[in-house]
């Protein structure tokens, strides 16, 4: 490990909690933004990319325009692959940003802002938050744009607005996405009506990254299609109501279920802890299967509140590029499932009890 | 046991599943092919591979004739020299000029994207004055046209003198 910077900033997302923090996984307000002055990263020079981020970390640096936040800045070139790997799990990098030699990133000291340079667009603006946080999400990385732009000067137009690599961003230049989990609305099979009727309001609905997608099934990103034509406080509100209407029909769902077949519910949720606290083997796709039920369990109340339950931390930390980070080494596919088994004993043991609530 | 797609050997370790528009696409690979595919073994994936940007590619051929296409495909932007050409295969722009270049394919684009393309959201703090003032001076002349018309000549007199005010400042 070069700098082990990556174990220090355990994402603020990670934390558990967060408004309906059983549902909804995480919140993210992403902004793009470019320089004037320089070609966008497609087609600028090496030497272009390495002056960009020079700027960008002098305005960073300590005693530069920001005076509020620490920021670390790394080369991703700088970078293992595992480190990369486990900044992409962790979603404070996109795998773009990854493959990347000229880019960079910063992250903010708590690791809730991440500042992607060098990405498609020069700046790439990220705050992530556990549970559903849009406007604080949209507060903190509008706040760490602000702290840019006063020293930068940004590609805006006066009738496009912020002008982005691409013009699907163009505008406010803002992507808000949140996170969230639907195994209800999965499992009775409404949830295909549901992702139809989001299209309706300029949103647009994707699944899960990477390993164990599969099994992920009940996991939903969904997130402003639309940058242009509203502003920002129209978009976030427009995905917040959205977003209020399916966990309110998810709840009503799962209410449901107890309500019929609360034997069932419970043998499922159970078997899954049992699974998670013992086990000595588990592949990806198992563990995320397991974690869906899990918090499934937490969402239905059969296991203490979201606030007590490391279910996003969970979700992170048995990914192959979190579990070889902890090792300190990379792995096989074969000592990962060992080590993946490992790590969900010891943190489901550790932190969640049986019936804690009953 | 899934073997890998790949190699036809290995058994699989990374799944991958797409569902776009209810097609469903998956992919499942060893972990030495993962690591021969790339870096992290994204770059090959479906995900990484499938892009907005072909999609976007498509809108723009859509959007003018075949007979200007050919005109238009020799504009290069006289700031990073990419051609409409560049532009329209990998959905990309090349830099903050290229929207003026090429504002007259965009503006339809942009419109399809985005339903209206007149930027209603944050002003950078450094052209922030300049641009509030004109979006103010539009404002003000679309409520002087409405008095007008609606008779309201007291209101239209009252807007008449704001306008001339603003305009005076600038």
């Amino acid at each position: 490990m070069s700098s082990g910077m990556s174990a220090e900033n355990k994402a603020k997302w990670m934390c558990a909690g967060g408004c309906e923090g059983d549902i909804v996984i995480s919140t993210r307000v992403r902004l793009a933004r470019n320089l004037s002055d320089v070609p966008f990263p497609g087609t600028m020079s090496d030497d272009q990319a390495e002056q960009v981020l020079q700027r960008v970390r002098k305005v960073l640096e300590p005693g530069g325009e920001n005076q509020e936040t620490f920021w670390r800045v790394q080369k991703t070139s700088d970078l293992s692959n595992l480190e990369r790997l486990f900044l992409v799990e962790q979603h404070l990098i996109s795998p773009v940003l990854a493959n990347s030699r000229s880019a960079a990133v910063a992250l903010s000291s708590d690791a809730s802002v991440s500042i992607m340079i060098n990405e498609e667009d020069h700046l790439r603006v990220q705050a992530i938050l556990p549970g559903l946080e849009l406007d604080k999400a949209f507060e903190l990385a509008n706040d760490c744009d602000d702290v840019l732009e006063s020293a930068l000067p940004v590609a805006f137009h006066e009738e496009y607005g912020y002008l982005t690599a691409c013009p699907t961003n163009a505008g406010t230049g803002m992507r808000a996405s949140v996170m969230i989990h639907l195994p209800a609305l999965v499992s009775s099979g409404h949830i295909g009506r549901v992702l139809t009727a989001i299209g309706q309001f300029g949103l647009m609905a994707r699944g899960l990254y990477g390993e164990g997608t599969q099994a992920t099934g009940n996991v939903f990103q969904i997130s402003n299609q639309v940058t242009s034509g509203l502003n920002e406080q129209e978009i976030l509100k427009n995905l917040s109501s959205v977003i209020s209407q399916i966990v309110s029909q998810e709840r009503a769902l799962l209410r449901r279920m107890l309500a019929r077949e609360k034997t069932k519910l419970e043998d499922k949720v159970y078997r899954a802890l049992g699974t998670l606290q013992n086990a000595r083997i588990l592949t990806g796709q198992e563990a995320m299967s397991l974690l869906s039920d899990l918090r499934l369990g937490v969402a239905a109340g059969l296991l203490g509140d979201s606030g007590s339950c490391p279910l996003n931390e969970l979700l992170v930390s048995l990914q192959p590029g979190s579990l070889q980070h902890s090792a300190g080494r990379p792995l096989s596919a074969g000592e990962r499932d060992i080590a993946r088994a490992d790590i969900a004993r010891n943190i489901v043991v550790d932190r969640i009890r049986e019936g804690d609530n009953q | 046991m899934v073997t890998c797609q790949s190699c036809g050997v290995r058994p699989a370790t990374l799944h991958y599943t797409q569902v776009v528009n209810g097609e469903r696409t998956e992919l499942h690979i060893c972990d030495v092919c993962a690591g021969e595919r790339g870096d992290l073994g994204f770059a090959d994936f479906p995900a990484a591979g499938f892009n907005i940007h072909s999609i976007l590619a498509g809108l723009m051929h859509s959007e003018v004739s075949p007979t200007s296409v050919k005109q238009r495909q020799e504009v290069r932007c006289p700031v990073c020299g990419s051609d409409y050409r560049r532009f329209a295969e990998g959905g990309r722009l090349g830099c903050a000029q290229c929207y003026s270049t090429f504002a007259t394919q965009l503006t339809p684009l942009l419109k399809r994207i985005h339903g209206n393309c007149s930027h209603q959201g944050k002003i950078p703090s450094r052209g922030a004055k300049t641009i509030l003032a004109k979006r103010k001076i539009e404002e003000l002349r679309r409520e002087l046209r409405q008095a007008v018309e609606q008779e309201r000549y007291e209101v239209a007199a009252e807007l008449r003198d704001k306008l001339r005010q603003l305009e005076s400042e600038k």
